[in-house]
């Protein structure tokens, strides 16, 4: 039976589809709760940017951030296998001396970050792959079948919302969204560098403050990002080498 | 995965320069993106100047009268690209919806012979030019490859602008294509913060951190990682 969390997750992100949303905030919601539904310690969304290229676009942590990053800087890894096959990937134990597997620059780095198990799942819309989800556990095991039933739904979601409306009429509308989204990570990247100088803080920290302030007044992430670019002075006490802000979240 | 086409469209544009008859230009994007995608126009506006819109170059029949139709009548799909921020795809500019959606522009385009319309903007995040317009006399989508190779040729133009603007006018600024840099948070956020430190916008600290790369020869992504580690700070332009 579903528990009290993954209804209450079901629940959130189906508010976030009918009220309108960026599809930013969904993704990052949507690594967020993975978390704490599937009782895995980290996970990531990649998708793809159509000139081949896999780009992280949401993290749960910066330590799943490096790992992705790691893994798309060597081209090896269950995500991007998931991508290509379109199909689940999952590796139960990372271990040196586990069953062989094609990814052991990959395992090495994530058993660096602790890591000991891998999960991935398409982001699939009919024939096409749009992306994959990355989830991350500190302890060896498979996911429970129920929990992988979950992840797919929730990588699903990730899928209605990067598609949503525009897919009715044509698949190339993907294109639209994809780009938005990607360049909308982006745009959210420099104002994490610009945030991180301007505070004398470290760029997770950015993404922390930035988090929390989007949290608590209700805004966009892309927005609050904006604004920091901007140097709005609605957002100017996030620029303070000790914020509040960076406490929450 | 598509990553051939960047090296197929940037083959294509270096075919079509010749020396210093013919350099890298805005233009050479253009004639380059008309033939390769079947267009009957192929035009680059920017988003600065006075009016938010200001074509700078043109290809095909057709590209100048949509540019034209753009400014006269401040709607279309170039013009809902720029403030959406994303690529703008039209099949038929006769259906309901987009109709709907410009019902000046659509009517007008359609009398000047123009039935679907696909609009690409410059835009690294925040960093937003302007937009690529491909322009076609038929209706139909572009196909998967043509809109591949559309994204990468809006890549392109955005470098290439960036370096004409920005840039020593060297060709280092423009090429690899950005599909190297895409997916390196590290590359975005150390713009982000040379913007700070050398006081520049966040075009003029691309465009620094990419001329530095250059200049060591090192790679983007090691500069980046230097920049955001602050083993390397950047210093406002002295000129």
């Amino acid at each position: 039976m579903l528990d009290r969390q993954t209804v209450r997750t079901f629940v959130e992100l189906a508010d976030t589809l009918v009220i309108g949303f960026d599809v930013i905030d969904l993704l990052q919601t949507l690594a967020e709760r993975c978390v704490d539904v599937l009782g895995v310690d980290a996970a990531g969304i990649l998708l793809a940017d159509q000139r081949g290229n896999l780009t992280l676009v949401a993290a749960s942590t910066e330590q799943a951030r490096l790992l992705e990053l790691f893994q798309l800087q060597n081209e090896e890894g269950p995500c991007l296998d998931c991508f290509h096959t379109g199909r689940q990937v999952s590796v139960a134990d990372l271990s040196a001396d586990a069953r062989p597997h094609p990814w052991p620059r990959f395992a090495s780095a994530a058993r660096e970050q602790d890591f000991a198990a891998v999960h991935a799942f398409p982001l699939r819309l009919r024939d096409e792959v749009l992306g994959a989800m990355n989830l991350f556990s500190h302890k060896t095991g498979a996911l429970a079948p129920e929990s992988a039933d979950v992840a797919q739904a929730l990588a699903d979601v990730a899928t209605i919302g990067i598609t949503h409306e525009r897919t009715l009429r044509h698949h190339q509308l993907v294109t639209e969204q994809l780009q938005y989204a990607l360049n909308t990570r982006i745009l959210i990247e420099q104002a994490k560098g610009m945030l991180a100088e301007r505070a004398q803080i470290d760029v997770a920290d950015a993404f922390t403050r930035l988090r929390a302030y989007a949290r608590d007044n209700n805004q966009r992430l892309a927005a609050v990002a904006r604004l920091v670019l901007d140097q709005d002075a609605q957002v100017a006490a996030l620029h303070h080498p000790t914020s509040d802000a960076s406490t929450t979240g | 995965m598509n990553r051939q086409r960047s090296a197929t469209v940037w083959a294509a544009i270096r075919a079509h320069v010749d020396g210093a008859v013919r350099p890298l230009s805005l233009d050479v994007v253009c004639a380059v993106a008309v033939q390769m995608l079947d267009a009957a126009g192929a035009a680059v506006a920017l988003s600065g100047g006075l009016t938010g819109y200001e074509p700078v170059s043109a290809s095909g029949p057709s590209a100048q009268p949509v540019a034209d139709l753009h400014a006269t009548l401040g709607e279309g799909p170039a013009l809902s690209a720029l403030s959406d921020q994303r690529p703008v795809l039209t099949s038929d500019l006769a259906a309901a919806d987009a109709q709907g959606r410009w019902p000046m522009f659509s009517p007008a385009a359609l009398a000047a012979g123009v039935r679907a319309m696909f609009v690409f903007p410059l835009q690294l995040g925040a960093i937003s030019l302007g937009v690529l317009e491909i322009s076609r006399a038929a209706t139909g989508w572009l196909t998967a490859e043509q809109a591949v190779d559309a994204l990468v040729f809006a890549d392109a133009a955005l470098l290439l602008h960036l370096r004409n603007a920005y840039g020593d006018g060297a060709e280092h600024v423009v090429e690899p294509g950005r599909e190297l840099l895409d997916r390196w948070a590290a590359v975005h956020q150390a713009t982000g913060m040379i913007a700070v430190q050398a006081n520049t916008d966040l075009s003029g600290a691309f465009v620094r951190l990419r001329a530095h790369a250059f200049a060591h020869e090192r790679s983007l992504l090691d500069i980046a990682h230097d920049v955001v580690a602050r083993r390397l700070r950047f210093q406002p332009d002295s000129r």
